[in-house]
């Protein structure tokens, strides 16, 4: 490989890992709970949020690009059984986040 | 130069080297370990390992080691000076405790949902699987040192006490690559981890990635432990600047606002970072967060204690909790009032407020209920993958009280195999339920007829002691036992009478007085309470 021509190839699943403003609740006048019984996001909460969303220069998405330069290949659906008939990862459990 | 990610929490990173593959950290468990080499042999063909280097001592970098290893005897492991000591003994007598905390850090109870666990912001999640461990063949003691790995050349950084400690980083001068391991990372990382740890050293760490800044000024490309690559020597620049001011600038702040006469809650709430480093993604707190990191600096330099008198001996929670519940007016009254103040928004003092509460009447349903949903608001106001897993879980467990089942130590199989026997003295010595050992003595030799090395237990003053050598011969009892089944005996789910009184097990003097020793030792509560009293 050339001196001056570093490069990283990935072979990845997951591009980005921010656990970030894109999965709050929904509105208020949802009432439905989660499975666990989580209450959703109220007005106060959403607005915070939406501060914070504000605060920051979304646009810029070079994180986004250099977690997908160089891409390989990535497996469609990534589980790993352990033992017991346990998921020792199971990706694909996080198909719920978008965008 | 290849990286596997999404495999695990953490990143496999491949070097080609010239005959085969040098691997950094091959993640935590054999079964993830696995799947990320069979993918990458998929894509990229099938070489022998011709190296490992574990990058730190946490299991998340070494744990599936025992999966890519083969049966080549000649492959090269390269970890960082005080790494197998650190790697086998960091969690084991305070272990039960930082599993029930994990926990909540990393949210293993909780659905992967909008409303449930999202990111650990260092990946998706901790992998739990079958972690294992080999020993290094080659230690890296001092930074310069450089090494020719299957034709590549590596410059290596010795950087413990960072944000491990024992930890390395590395740079290869023909790729101008630098690989930052975990001392630095795409976020702001923990100075305090929410398990349970010792804190870390900001002022040292910081002085780490500036001594790297230095020692690999050319670097091109950047690639850890974690998160994703860098390209380019000035953002790569711009970035190390930016992690090593980070840890700097909370370090520093603290102690001023200390000197001013702040306490730690105080300097938390007061504290924001500049500018330049706010707006930037890779100093935010997705993984730690500047509030408790400003905590964990008062904690190194002042302890638990604020200097306040009121802080020096307060009552217990429970204890407390009755008397702000009878002086508020009873649980009608406060329920009432925390009702309204979560209507206006105010989470962070309804926590406060309900905790009393529940920990009065810890059957108040209202008032768990109230905590949970407050706890949920906290957890979607969470910018920070562990503190939301933290609010999450404990809504969950005010919900559905503690779990049945923990993560005990028992559960780290092969890792028990490799940790010295000697650490599982001290944990015996902390099992040891002090009043009820009070004015018995007792000693005991312990014979391992695998390791060839004795051990004397005393008990006195309810404590325990330990050391090898000769056996004494005036012990109460002496047992003959293999470590892993003494290790079994102390960890396991087996009861430690059916474990002295098997065949593998020989024992010498009174079974009774034996018996009565091994009663003396608590067995840890795996699912102890933790939002109720």
């Amino acid at each position: 490989m050339p001196v001056n021509c570093p490069r990283t190839y990935a072979l990845c699943v997951a591009l980005l890992c921010l656990p970030l403003l894109a999965c709050q609740g929904k509105s208020p006048s949802d009432t439905t709970q989660g499975a666990q019984g989580n209450t959703p996001a109220t007005e106060t909460t959403i607005a915070a949020n939406a501060g914070v969303r504000e605060s920051l220069n979304l646009a810029d998405q070079q994180d986004f690009d250099d977690a997908s330069r160089g891409l390989i290949a990535a497996p469609a659906a990534l589980i790993v059984a352990g033992p017991n008939q346990s998921k020792v990862w199971d990706m694909p459990s996080y198909d719920f986040i978008k965008g | 130069m290849y990286q596997l990610r999404g495999f695990d929490l953490s990143n496999m990173s491949i070097i080609e080297g010239k005959t085969g593959w040098i691997l950094v950290d091959p993640l935590t468990t054999k079964e993830t370990a696995a799947a990320a080499i069979a993918f990458a042999r998929e894509h990229l063909g099938t070489k022998p390992i011709s190296a490992i280097i574990f990058t730190h001592s946490h299991i998340d970098h070494f744990g599936g080691v025992l999966s890519v290893l083969g049966t080549d005897q000649d492959t090269q492991i390269i970890a960082p000076v005080g790494f197998m000591e650190e790697a086998t003994s960091e969690n084991v007598i305070a272990g039960t405790t930082m599993s029930r905390r994990s926990m909540y850090m990393y949210g293993s109870q909780l659905e992967h949902s909008a409303r449930g666990h999202v990111d650990s912001g260092l990946g998706k999640g901790p992998a739990f699987g079958s972690p294992g461990i080999t020993e290094p063949t080659h230690i890296i003691d001092h930074t310069g040192e450089t090494l020719t790995i299957d034709g590549v050349e590596f410059v290596f950084q010795n950087a413990p006490g960072s944000e491990a400690p024992a930890e390395l980083t590395f740079y290869l001068p023909q790729l101008k690559a630098f690989c930052g391991a975990e001392v630095v990372s795409r976020n702001m990382h923990n100075l305090y981890t929410l398990r349970g740890a010792k804190v870390r050293d900001a002022r040292k760490w910081s002085h780490y990635i500036d001594e790297a800044i230095n020692l690999f000024p050319d670097a091109e490309v950047y690639f850890g432990s974690h998160h994703w690559p860098l390209w380019g020597n000035e953002r790569i620049i711009d970035f190390l600047k930016k992690q090593r001011d980070g840890y700097k600038y909370i370090h520093d702040q603290t102690l001023r606002l200390a000197s001013q006469g702040y306490t730690p809650r105080e300097i938390a709430d007061m504290l924001e970072m500049p500018e330049a480093l706010r707006s930037n993604f890779s100093n935010r707190g997705y993984y730690g967060t500047l509030k408790h990191n400003a905590k964990a600096v008062y904690q190194m330099y002042f302890g638990w204690y604020d200097g306040n008198p009121a802080n020096l001996d307060p009552l217990p929670p429970e204890e407390a909790a009755k008397h702000y519940v009878s002086m508020m007016g009873g649980a009608d009254a406060i329920l009432q009032k925390a009702q309204a103040d979560f209507d206006k928004g105010d989470y962070r003092w309804v926590a406060e407020l309900l905790n009393h509460l529940v920990f009065a009447e810890p059957d108040n349903s209202a008032a768990k209920s109230l905590l949970a949903q407050t706890y949920d608001q906290l957890a979607y106001q969470a910018e920070s993958g562990p503190w939301r897993d933290v609010y999450l879980t404990g809504a969950l467990e005010l919900r559905q009280g503690a779990p049945k089942t923990g993560l005990g130590i028992a559960n780290a199989g092969d890792m028990i195999d490799k940790t010295p026997v000697n650490q599982f003295f001290e944990l015996m010595s902390v099992m040891l339920n002090g009043p009820k050992a009070d004015g018995k003595t007792f000693t005991l030799n312990i014979e391992f007829t695998d390791l060839g090395k004795t051990y004397v237990l005393q008990l006195e003053n309810a404590v325990l002691h330990q050391r090898e050598g000769e056996p004494a011969s005036d012990a109460n009892a002496t047992v003959r036992i293999t470590h892993p089944l003494f290790v079994k005996m102390l960890t396991g789910n087996a009861g430690i009478r059916d474990i002295l009184f098997s065949d593998e097990v020989s024992v010498e003097g009174s079974k009774l007085d034996l018996l009565q020793f091994f009663a003396l030792l608590d067995r840890p509560n795996e699912t102890f309470n933790i939002v109720t009293p």
